[in-house]
């Protein structure tokens, strides 16, 4: 009957951290920030998820102060050479050359291929979670655990950028100063959520959709008309 | 010269591209004055073109003169908005991307879009019926297009509903408000 014990205790442990996410999920309607200063910077980190993805995230970019929103950290996965041109056109146009190490890439592996099948999925989405905990929570958590990552962190889909919200938790639930998050669905989305949409909707702290009926009748998603 | 641009983005959709190498649609576009027909087919394997023996060389590119009408075929390009530009109505998949390009453009281009029903989770299908109820785009099913493309070639280009552009401020301002910055 030993076995009972640390069973019970884990048990316990899993309930204790059930209810700490459940605190620290944001709040509907969302906390206001505390005002800042209009010239101080914010470190900003961008998942580019490939494809239409990028493509959207790209154009978003495009309507932010760069001098801003800085340093800039770029997630994408390994091998997608759109994106990778995608963030040198915007910094050569946007950012600036003058000031050293204003961007950083980060290469992660991809969470999930098209039409990958389910363990193999398991499989390849276990090295994602490795490898972006190690960069985006333990790395930076080692150099001064006092800042995160980066300040704020847009996602916009697919599948590998619900492993980062996983990842950026690990702060919120420890109690640590975190990476708030934004969700931004895709303009192609007008009555639907995709699937990475409807994973980490309960979890990012702003959820924006482009067309009205895409986000159902969930109090957090907002609409504010097409973003791209 | 009238050119007709058929594309379908990087996705693989040769029940487009080949339909439009069927000699009832080319025997319709030469009748509406279409002089050059440019089919970008993405990661279909061409050409199933209906006897109309198009060679294509190493990098996916080929054409044949057929009639009065040019035909050419490209897999991908790298200038897609270059593309857009050179040609007088557009036929596309549904990509939000390819949607956004050619209506954006100014003045906007004729856009008709044919959504590809194979897709198994096929959102691209609403955002094609969304924009057609709105006006800026018109939508045909594959089996239909012989009636949707001698309408879509008689619209008056001035009739087109033009497209929003981008709002550069709209995101920035949600993005400045949730980190404190307004």
């Amino acid at each position: 009957m030993g076995f009972i014990y640390p069973l019970i205790a884990l048990g316990g442990c899993m309930i204790l951290l059930i209810i700490r996410i459940y605190q620290v999920i944001p709040s509907s309607p969302p906390t206001k920030s505390s005002k800042r200063n209009p010239s101080s910077k914010c470190s900003i980190a961008i998942f580019l998820g490939s494809g239409g993805h990028t493509s959207e995230m790209r154009s978003l970019l495009s309507t932010l102060p760069f001098d801003r929103y800085s340093p800039r950290k770029y997630i994408y996965c390994h091998n997608d050479e759109i994106s990778l041109r995608a963030i040198s056109e915007l910094e050569s146009k946007k950012g600036d050359v003058r000031t050293q190490n204003s961007y950083t890439l980060l290469p992660l592996p991809r969470a999930r291929k098209v039409s990958e099948p389910l363990l193999s999925t398991l499989i390849s989405a276990s090295k994602t979670l490795i490898v972006s905990l190690w960069h985006v929570s333990l790395l930076p958590m080692l150099k001064d655990p006092r800042e995160p990552y980066a300040e704020v962190l847009l996602i916009n889909g697919p599948g590998t950028c619900v492993v980062l919200v996983l990842v950026s938790y690990i702060r919120r639930i420890v109690g640590l100063k975190y990476t708030k998050i934004i969700y931004i669905e895709s303009f192609a989305r007008v009555r639907s959520l995709s699937l990475s949409g409807k994973l980490v909707r309960p979890f990012v702290d702003k959820f924006l959709v482009q067309w009205p009926e895409a986000g159902g009748r969930g109090g957090r998603v907002e609409c504010k008309g097409w973003l791209v | 010269m009238s050119t007709l641009l058929v594309t379908v983005g990087s996705t693989l959709f040769p029940d487009l591209t080949d339909s439009f190498l069927s000699p009832s649609i080319l025997a319709l576009l030469e009748l509406h004055r279409i002089r050059r027909l440019i089919i970008q087919y993405g990661r279909a394997e061409l050409p199933l073109d209906h006897g109309l023996h198009i060679h294509l060389d190493g990098s996916g590119k080929g054409s044949v003169n057929v009639g009065g009408m040019r035909v050419e075929l490209i897999g991908f390009t790298d200038d897609f908005e270059g593309l857009v530009r050179g040609s007088d109505w557009v036929v596309s998949h549904a990509g939000s991307g390819s949607i956004l390009t050619t209506l954006r453009l100014n003045p906007p281009k004729p856009l008709l879009v044919v959504p590809n029903e194979s897709l198994m989770d096929n959102h691209q299908a609403e955002l094609a019926d969304e924009m057609g109820e709105k006006g800026y785009l018109m939508v045909s099913k594959i089996e239909d297009l012989e009636h949707t493309l001698p309408k879509f070639l008689s619209i008056d280009k001035h009739d087109i509903r033009p497209f929003p552009q981008m709002d550069q401020n709209r995101f920035k301002n949600v993005l400045d408000e949730m980190m404190g910055f307004d």
